[in-house]
């Protein structure tokens, strides 16, 4: 059963975010969409990014489309509008631009379908979502494009759902191995210590890392770690620092790096969209005796798993439900083919 | 052409323009082919300036109205690709069709916002009627709402066949959600979004749905059975008469948008002008904005003589300003013939030539001008010959670039505003100085309005030239002047100040090396190098071939 504060009334953006390539989120969209209607509050729909998955990875039949009850609200160009002319109410054209054109909002005034033009600036995504707002939606879903983690930021999404599809990996254990990654790396703490949340502000702010000596802050000096080992060795032992805050993107080269060069002290990320590092990486880094943590963090609120890949592959759903639950625990996981939803 | 490349790069063009920003497609499509006023066009841009100047005066006495305006602009979408469709009776989509309704919202709402200040004959070209009469099409339910769709009063048979469809639907629903709870009640399952069952292939339940004659096995893998449940004859019936009123009302939908395109036909024109009025318009707001920046003055025209007083360059004093620093204002007076500047190096006369550039090329455009006061004619073009003109692709010189500029410019017909920084500073002094003497005398006798900064002597005893200096450090060659701040730093006066005739070239080009560090005894050295000069070792004729006939005083290239 799809828990009940999935879609209540705290959440009011939530990012579908796919493990891999046609993992199946229009599925999940539509799902969720649906849902929405069915309890009277109208979703806002729109697409980050195009990946030109083109085949319905639950069905192997052309991808499916995004489907709209009366009252819901999208956000594409003008020719996916001009498509159904009578299923639609324009109500506003935004200063954005999509792959198709510029972008529409628009109420369905009927059901019907729509194709969805992704949207590929984070600025144009937070425009659509405020027209979304001004509009009267409830519930805004973003579907993001596979690997556009931007969709899951904190400051767009209050809720993220991760699409765990088969097209992940060639064995179930794969698909499990990198769902959980995906899920620890995605789910680790957010920062408590306030000092080190003041440096995580001012990292942001500076674009810079800066780390805490004693009660103090001071910018780390290093403009960016993406430096060779030397470089970052001597900047790791030019102060006694107990922390460090990074306002980019830390890579699974740089935390290997800062491991190597005997840093053991808490890391603080702005958000998980910039933990690109893997599993492994970050097991040596915290068995070194190190830290990880987030200066804002949106909730992932579901894994959603999907055992057909459009490969033609299948995996057994049960055991896939079964095997990924028991790595996302307590995260809920959900078969929205099988299961339904809501 | 009326400013080069390189004259709108000395200029500053590009970074002035910066903040020209017209606020519809339209305008910006229009400011694209834009060209500047020239001479026998001074009453339509007498008009352009009056009308800028009515339209300042309104916002700055009411800036909420000038929000509001600027906000329908703003809002204004592009209408222009929809105008050849209609044009051919063709139908644009329904966004097509959303921008034409919201062009003529913000239209209408920008006469009435016109009109509030008696400025609506502003937008000549804009039938407010008409806007009104076709607004009134696009949305046959009133009230006038911004937005656009295809609603039943556009033709009644769109509400009675949505309403027929939305009860067949109902009826579908319901037979397929009686199925669903038989099936659910029988094998305790639900069906997926698709309307369709799946179950475990191994499962009894499999078993017993596959024996169910209302179930059809329709896809199977390796785990699962997929069924779906046929609807009964009079479900089926419907499905197909649902169908029927689906392909019905797209039909009608068809026809309703085809009727809309032959409705707004005849009214393309009348479009096209109110669409060239509101970007006409846009120019004139935008260029009213663009000059409340720098707090411009309307430029008026004059008959001879260029005249700018208090002129500043918008981009430059902006600069100096983040620096802590200020902008000295020009005043200056160009007749036509040669306007000679001189003065120190960095004492400011490349910046006078290029705000005086800016300031005439801004008023040809139709814009108000940053300074206190100016009064100029139309001129044919602007050019200048400013900094290094070297063209590398044409195999020239930074002399040779230089020296066919201004080649050019004795062909030209029609007077220009030349800008000229030390002609021929690029070749050996002797030669430099004649060439440069002698086109200033040619200059002299032609029609342009020509102004040469120079640190040649013999320039300035060219007949009949205008003269000033670039203040510079006063009278502190003579040491009588303090040239230094209180903070020890240089202090230069960056004002024109006309040179009184027989008045030479101020020999301040020591004084500023000293200034920026050059080692004192180099300094000394140099003092008595010159001719004439207290302790000249020189004496005053210095022989050897062309040393007497050069009297070029300071640095061959002058410095900002």
């Amino acid at each position: 059963m799809w828990p009940k504060d999935w879609t209540g009334r705290e959440l009011k953006r939530v990012a579908i975010v796919g493990l891999a390539k046609n993992a199946g989120k229009t599925t999940v969209l539509n799902a969720l969409s649906k849902l929405s209607s069915s309890r009277s509050l109208p979703a806002g729909l729109v697409s980050i990014g195009v990946d030109g998955e083109e085949r319905d990875a639950w069905s192997g039949r052309p991808k499916p489309p995004v489907l709209v009850s009366a009252g819901t609200l999208v956000a594409t160009a003008g020719p996916c509008l001009d498509a159904d002319p009578g299923t639609w109410e324009v109500l506003e054209e935004i200063p954005v631009r999509s792959l198709l054109g510029p972008v529409f909002l628009a109420r369905a005034v009927r059901p019907g379908s729509v194709k969805l033009a992704g949207v590929t600036s984070a600025k144009g995504i937070d425009r659509v979502l405020e027209g979304f707002q001004r509009h009267g939606a409830r519930l805004a879903l973003m579907d993001g494009a596979y690997d556009r983690k931007a969709a899951a930021h904190p400051l767009r999404a209050d809720g993220v759902v991760l699409v765990a599809g088969a097209s992940a990996g060639r064995t179930l254990e794969a698909v499990v191995r990198r769902t959980e990654e995906w899920v620890r790396i995605f789910n680790l703490p957010p920062c408590e210590d306030p000092l080190l949340k003041k440096a995580g502000e001012r990292a942001l702010l500076e674009g810079r890392p800066v780390g805490i000596v004693g009660e103090g802050i001071e910018p780390f000096p290093l403009p960016s770690l993406l430096v060779d080992r030397g470089r970052l060795t001597a900047a790791v032992e030019s102060r006694p620092w107990s922390a460090l805050a990074i306002p980019g993107a830390l890579t699974d080269r740089t935390l290997s790096r800062l491991t190597e060069c005997g840093w053991t002290r808490p890391l603080l990320l702005s958000s998980p969209t910039h933990a690109f590092f893997s599993l492994r990486t970050l097991r040596a880094f915290l068995r070194a005796g190190g830290e990880i943590g987030y200066l804002e963090r949106a909730r992932l609120i579901g894994v959603a798993v999907n055992p057909v890949s459009p490969e033609g592959g299948c995996l057994d759903p049960r055991e896939m439900k079964r095997r990924i639950a028991d790595v996302c625990r307590p995260v809920p996981v959900i078969d929205v083919i099988r299961d339904g939803i809501g | 052409m009326f400013l080069d490349e390189q004259t709108k790069q000395h200029l500053l063009w590009e970074d002035l323009l910066q903040r020209f920003r017209p606020r519809t497609p339209m305008g910006r499509a229009s400011w694209a082919r834009f060209v500047p006023f020239l001479p026998g066009q001074e009453r339509e841009w007498a008009a352009v300036l009056e009308e800028q100047e009515r339209l300042r005066e309104a916002v700055e006495a009411d800036s909420d109205w000038g929000r509001k305006v600027d906000a329908c602009l703003s809002r204004m979408p592009d209408v222009q690709p929809l105008f050849p469709l209609l044009r051919g009776g063709e139908s644009p989509g329904i966004s097509g069709w959303f921008r034409l309704k919201g062009f003529l919202w913000q239209v209408k709402a920008l006469w009435d916002r016109l009109r509030e200040k008696g400025l609506h004959p502003l937008l000549s070209g804009v039938e407010p009627e008409r806007s009104l009469a076709l607004l009134r099409r696009l949305n046959p339910d009133p009230p006038l709402t911004p937005s656009f769709s295809l609603v039943p009063a556009f033709d009644r048979r769109i509400g009675l066949l949505r309403r027929e469809l939305e009860r067949v639907d109902r009826m579908l629903r319901e037979e397929r959600e009686g199925i669903r709870r038989r099936i659910q009640e029988e094998y305790g399952v639900g069906p997926n979004r698709l309307g369709e069952w799946v179950v475990d292939r191994r499962s009894d339940v499999a078993r017993r749905m596959a024996a169910d004659r209302h179930l059809r096995l329709v896809r199977e893998t390796a785990f699962d059975w997929v069924f779906v449940s046929g609807l009964s004859p009079e479900g089926e019936e419907r499905e197909a008469a649902r169908a029927e009123l689906e392909r019905r009302l797209e039909a009608v939908e068809r026809e309703v948008l085809e009727e809309l395109a032959r409705a707004f036909a005849p009214h393309v024109s009348p479009l096209e002008r109110a669409a060239e009025a509101v970007a006409r318009f846009d120019l004139q707001w935008s260029r009213m904005e663009a000059a409340r920046t720098w707090r411009g003055c309307r430029p008026r025209w004059s008959g001879g003589s260029i005249r700018v007083e208090g002129g500043v360059h918008p981009v430059v004093a902006e600069r100096l300003e983040r620096e802590a620093g200020r902008f000295t204002p020009v005043d200056i007076r160009v007749d036509k013939g040669v306007t000679v500047i001189v003065g120190p190096n960095m004492g400011g006369k490349t910046m006078a030539l290029r705000t005086l550039g800016a300031i005439v090329a801004l008023a040809q455009h139709g814009f108000f001008v940053p300074a206190a006061r100016c009064d100029m004619p139309l001129v044919a073009f602007v050019s200048g010959v400013m900094g290094d003109g070297q063209d590398a692709r044409a195999g020239l010189s930074t002399f040779g670039a230089e020296v066919k500029r201004v080649a050019d410019w004795f062909r030209e017909k029609e007077g220009g505003l030349l800008l000229i920084d030390e002609i021929g500073r690029g070749t050996n002094p002797v030669e430099g100085a004649a060439l440069s003497a002698a086109v200033t005398a040619s200059l002299a006798r032609s029609d342009h309005w020509a102004v040469h900064v120079t640190h040649y002597a013999e320039v300035l005893e060219v007949a009949g030239v205008r003269r000033y200096r670039t203040a510079g450090l006063g009278d502190a060659e003579k040491g009588g002047v303090d040239w230094r701040g209180d903070d020890g730093a240089f202090r230069m006066d960056y004002r024109l100040i006309p040179l009184p005739e027989g008045a030479g070239i101020p020999h301040q080009a020591l004084l500023i090396a000293e200034a920026m560090g050059m080692p004192r005894e180099i300094v000394e050295e140099a003092r008595r190098r010159i001719p004439g000069h207290a302790g000249s070792a020189a004496g005053p004729e210095v022989p050897g071939p062309g040393r007497k006939e050069c009297r070029k005083i300071d640095d061959a290239r002058p410095m900002l």
